[in-house]
């Protein structure tokens, strides 16, 4: 007999009878969207990484049958499936499942396909711009070539021709900052974008005037190059962003899952979370994560509540109890009232806290915000001062007016808008390859000017997952195994984690809130609550198993939350680093301070509840500490979202990967690779921006004293655009042993 | 402007970019239509997929 069918005839259902074992995609095919015969469906994949995975994802799926397209995009993680016929959704996710990658339900938000087209249009705008800049150049070089021997008409024609290739360029390509130097001029304020599009608008319109009167100098060329390089700024920005985007839909999986409603008749339907409305009535199934915040109707549930609570030990309710969302029911399916929408629900407020968190956020003002906020005025002060100056001389409003806008054409914001973009794409590019995922470029930012990092414990220090200590003695894990090998309950698993594969009772009952129990050699075994065991305990003490073999005494099994491996040398080197560290749980005092002893840590709260951490993140704040938080539950998503910075480890599949600036794979080890690498890339881009700041102090001499042509505009606006490029693909380079 | 063509005639033979910056940009749009054409169809998407896709074998026997 097969553990399987053990679990199946033996397991005390408290609701119906459905034996067979949920899988927990089954909620998915409330995704499906049907479309005459054909059926399809959008997950979001996450881990798949090469060539490799790509084939065997697609491969397999596209083996199942009816499958007639699957396409998985590797930079987003999108898979889109379309298939025929009977196949359900849940084997697809399965399959994908299998291989060992992480699957959910994608986010049924516009928010990807936004930007995606915002992506696409700076796409096409570069591409129009890139072969206006090239054709236009081609002349320009011709009539640079020639000068002083190309004749005033042939000028003139180069000129022209020039104009009717600028003319849509400027205008197609031009749009994005247009538009945005317009809405915010509305407003009565200034951006990058304004400076911009008036060096722009003039250089095209300067040009196309002299044009018309048959002048020396068009700075056609300087406008298309303008944009070009500007928009490939504009463009890596937006690349990193739709990343970011994708890292985000994979918490969408959390509220995206199916709900089963009991309607009046009796009869479970599989609903999309969002229809449920207060006072219906819920099924959830064993293992099933609850989606609204609910009250139990059954007698008894225990559920892990570590995504809420941040608690490893599982929680036992009564009747009545409120389960809240993201909380997951470890005994037999219950029923339970739904008390709000799941737009009402826990994860509903956490998600406004963090969208508290990221309005102040975008607050924060980033490095190139104030090198903007120093440019604009003084380049523009200085054009206007160069045309009064001109004109004072005598030199005529023609003359003058030239000679301010070659001014704004050469200290054009080209490198100062490739400074951040370029060094953002690239450091983020690096710390893919290390296993972190980077959100949003101006992170690094804030990553780099930490000085004291606050950790959770639970899945971010500690596996998260109960094990068993290692006092145990082998003979007492073995016979316990036997009956633990037939349940899922946490400490199940790590009893029979612990033994290793073997043989299983037969019969063995589960009974909810108490534990196993079979007959053995004639003898009733049981593993289970010292109450149920007949020992003098009070039900909230979950904390340890006891087995008892017949008559004898009970054995306590004792459970211990383990450190993730490589932890302990983070922290030594993170406090050699300079960074003081400090421990905010929400766990037990005792198992706080097991865990900072072991670590060293002096600085622990235990027992904090989400206000507690948010409060906490804010006394830190205010005594002027900037902190990077690192969590995983939903506990912290408040505290991630308020802290300086935050990182999450990919293991947590929640809000908090929204609520923070980056996420990791494996254990907090690559914290101090990814500190080191954002003091480097600021590093970089205080460097460009110096450049830039630099480049301007030797041009607007040049400009301002009528020696701009734009022979020398175009040959300045290449070169440092590409010294400032060049300059951050140095971050490329970075190796940990640096 | 026909008298600017005559003129250019005349000063030295350069009646040969008359037609060749034409052809020139042609091509130049041509390549553009192109690249149009690839970011409308998705093309651009996923450059991590479509660098990965390369190296998948097709598994078709011989």
């Amino acid at each position: 007999m097969s553990t399987s069918d053990v679990l199946a005839h033996t397991r005390d259902w408290s609701l119906g009878d459905t034996p067979e074992q949920e899988s927990p995609f089954a909620g998915l095919s409330a995704f499906v969207q049907k479309n005459g015969k054909s059926q399809h469906l959008e997950l979001h994949v996450s881990g798949a990484k090469c060539a490799g995975c790509l084939a065997k994802i697609e491969k397999s799926v596209g083996a199942l049958e009816g499958v007639s397209e699957a396409r998985l995009n590797l930079s987003t993680g999108k898979f889109d499936i379309t298939w025929q016929g009977p196949l359900p959704a849940s084997e697809i996710a399965e399959t994908v499942s299998g291989l060992g990658y992480g699957v959910s339900a994608a986010a049924e938000t516009d928010a990807d396909e936004v930007q995606r087209k915002e992506e696409r249009e700076l796409l096409l705008a570069m591409g129009v711009a890139a072969f206006a800049a090239a054709n236009i150049m081609l002349l320009s070089v011709s009539v640079w070539a020639g000068a002083g021997e190309m004749g005033s008409n042939t000028k003139q024609i180069m000129h022209a021709i020039s104009g009717v290739i600028a003319l849509p360029a400027v205008a197609f390509s031009g749009r994005p900052f247009f538009r945005s130097a317009w809405s915010v001029l509305k407003r009565g304020r200034a951006n990058m974008d304004v400076p911009i599009s008036l060096a722009i608008t003039l250089a095209f319109t300067v040009s196309v005037v002299e044009t018309i009167r048959g002048g020396e100098h068009a700075y056609f060329d300087a406008a298309a190059m303008l944009i070009f390089f500007l928009l490939i700024g504009r463009f890596l920005e937006a690349r990193v962003r739709r990343r970011a985007c994708s890292a985000a839909n994979d918490l969408a999986g959390i509220s995206n899952r199916a709900v089963t409603r009991i309607d009046c008749d009796g009869n479970a339907i599989k609903v999309n979370p969002g229809v449920v409305a207060p006072g219906d009535t819920i099924l959830l199934s064993q293992g099933e994560r609850a989606v609204v915040d609910m009250a139990l109707s059954d007698e008894f549930c225990e559920l892990d509540e570590s995504l809420v609570t941040g608690e490893s030990a599982p929680h036992v309710l009564s009747k009545g109890m409120r389960i809240y969302a993201g909380a997951v029911n470890l005994s037999g399916p219950v029923q339970a009232k739904a008390l709000s929408r799941a737009s009402d629900s826990l994860l509903a407020d956490i998600g406004r806290m963090l969208d508290a968190g990221e309005q102040r956020r975008s607050a924060y003002r980033k490095i190139a915000d104030k090198a903007v906020a120093l440019y604009v005025p003084f380049v523009h002060s200085a054009a206007a001062l160069t045309f009064i100056g001109w004109m004072l001389a005598g030199a005529g409003f023609r003359e003058s007016i030239l000679i301010a806008v070659s001014t704004l054409i050469i200290t054009c914001p080209c490198a100062l808008a490739l400074a951040a973009p370029v060094a953002h794409v690239v450091a983020a590019g690096k710390l893919f390859q290390l296993g972190i995922f980077l959100k949003s470029g101006d992170a690094l930012e804030r990553f780099a000017s930490v000085d004291r990092i606050v950790l959770d414990k639970t899945g971010t220090l500690s596996l998260g997952i109960p094990q068993l200590s290692e006092e145990t003695d082998e003979n007492t894990i073995a016979d316990a195994a036997l009956l633990a090998r037939s349940s899922r309950h946490p400490l199940s698993r790590a009893i029979s984690d612990a033994a290793g594969p073997g043989p299983v009772a037969p019969n063995v009952k589960e009974i909810p809130g108490c534990g196993l129990e079979a007959t053995i050699e004639g003898q009733l075994w049981r593993l289970g609550s010292g109450r149920w065991v007949g020992l003098n305990q009070d039900a909230s003490h979950t904390r340890n198993l006891y087995l008892q073999r017949g008559d004898e005494m009970p054995i306590a099994l004792e459970f211990a939350d383990r450190l993730i491996p490589g932890t302990d040398e983070a922290i030594k080197t993170l406090e050699a680093a300079g960074y003081q560290t400090e421990i905010l749980s929400g766990d037990t005092e005792d198992r706080v301070s097991e865990v900072a002893r072991e670590l060293g840590v002096s600085d622990y709260t235990s027992a904090a509840s989400p206000q507690e951490k948010a409060a906490r993140l804010e006394t830190l704040r205010d005594q002027g500490h900037k902190v990077l938080m690192v969590g995983d539950g939903l506990n912290d998503a408040g505290a991630l979202s308020l802290a300086h910075a935050s990182v999450t480890p990919g293991t947590a599949i929640d809000i908090s990967q929204a609520a923070s600036d980056a996420v990791y794979s494996g254990g907090i080890s690559s914290l101090p690779v990814l500190l080191k690498i954002s003091k480097r890339t600021r590093n970089v881009m205080l460097e460009n921006f110096t450049f830039a700041a630099l480049y301007n102090l030797v041009a607007i001499p040049i400009a301002v004293t009528g020696h701009a042509t734009p022979l020398v505009a175009a040959l300045a606006m290449s070169f440092s655009s590409v010294a400032v490029s060049l300059n951050a693909i140095r971050l490329a380079a970075f190796t940990e042993g640096k | 402007m026909p008298s600017d063509w005559l003129l250019l005639r005349k000063e030295s033979d350069l009646s040969g970019i008359l037609f060749l910056i034409p052809i020139a940009l042609f091509m130049g749009l041509l390549g553009l239509g192109a690249f149009i054409w690839s970011v409308r169809t998705g093309q651009f998407d996923d450059p991590a997929g479509s660098a990965n896709r390369i190296l998948i074998d097709e598994d078709k026997p011989l």
